[in-house]
């Protein structure tokens, strides 16, 4: 008879379409090494909020390497069934720091509000589902890019 | 014009109130980035894949 886990926690990564962009203007190098620090982070047993670096609002920046920043909103402790969901949505590689005025706005509370609606587990019926529509990624898919 | 109107500041919508006056500068991207999450746009598995270097 096979075993079936009480519990299992899974964390999962969703890419805002902005990040793209950010990824695309990297080298292949700092691509690896922002992966990498996802899929540690998605492996771990430890809860992602605990590799914040700092946090602005209700977002968590994570680092990658001595360079990258990665800007998220990270929502914990979704249960369905017998798992736990933890979700990291990565919302914009910073790799520059210094930027023109031009480049620059002050954080919006208000934003940071329709974010935390927009990610808001509350409604969602299915986990699995969402997930799906959401394009996330599982430790294994970052394995897979990584490989 | 009343003397109310010449002692009270006028708020601009386009300015920051003095109690916001510490909200830290973003990089605009990020912004954008929220927007995307917002409105359900996000970067699929092979997107990620195309634009790997490596």
């Amino acid at each position: 008879m096979s075993r079936v886990p009480l519990s299992d926690e899974e964390t999962y990564v969703i890419f805002a379409a902005e990040t793209l962009s950010n990824l695309q203007s990297l080298d292949g190098g700092k691509q690896q090494q922002i992966l990498s620090r996802l899929l540690d982070i998605a492996a771990s047993a430890n809860l992602p909020s605990q590799f914040r670096h700092e946090t602005i609002g209700s977002l968590g920046i994570l680092t990658a390497g001595d360079q990258c920043r990665l800007y998220t909103k990270i929502v914990e402790n979704i249960p369905e069934g017998n798992a736990t969901y933890h979700l990291i949505f990565v919302l914009y590689i910073d790799d520059k720091h210094e930027y023109n005025q031009s480049e620059l706005a002050t954080y919006d509370p208000l934003a940071d509000s329709f974010l935390s609606v927009a990610t808001s587990m509350d409604d969602v019926e299915s986990v699995e589902d969402y997930l799906a529509e959401k394009n996330a990624l599982s430790a294994e898919d970052l394995e897979d890019l990584l490989s | 014009m009343t003397e109310l109107d010449e002692e009270t500041p006028s708020p601009s919508p386009s300015r920051k109130a003095d109690g916001d006056s510490n909200l830290p500068e973003v990089p605009i991207g990020l912004l954008d980035g929220m927007d995307d999450i917002i409105n359900g746009e996000t970067a699929s598995k092979s997107d990620i894949e195309d634009v790997l270097k490596f």
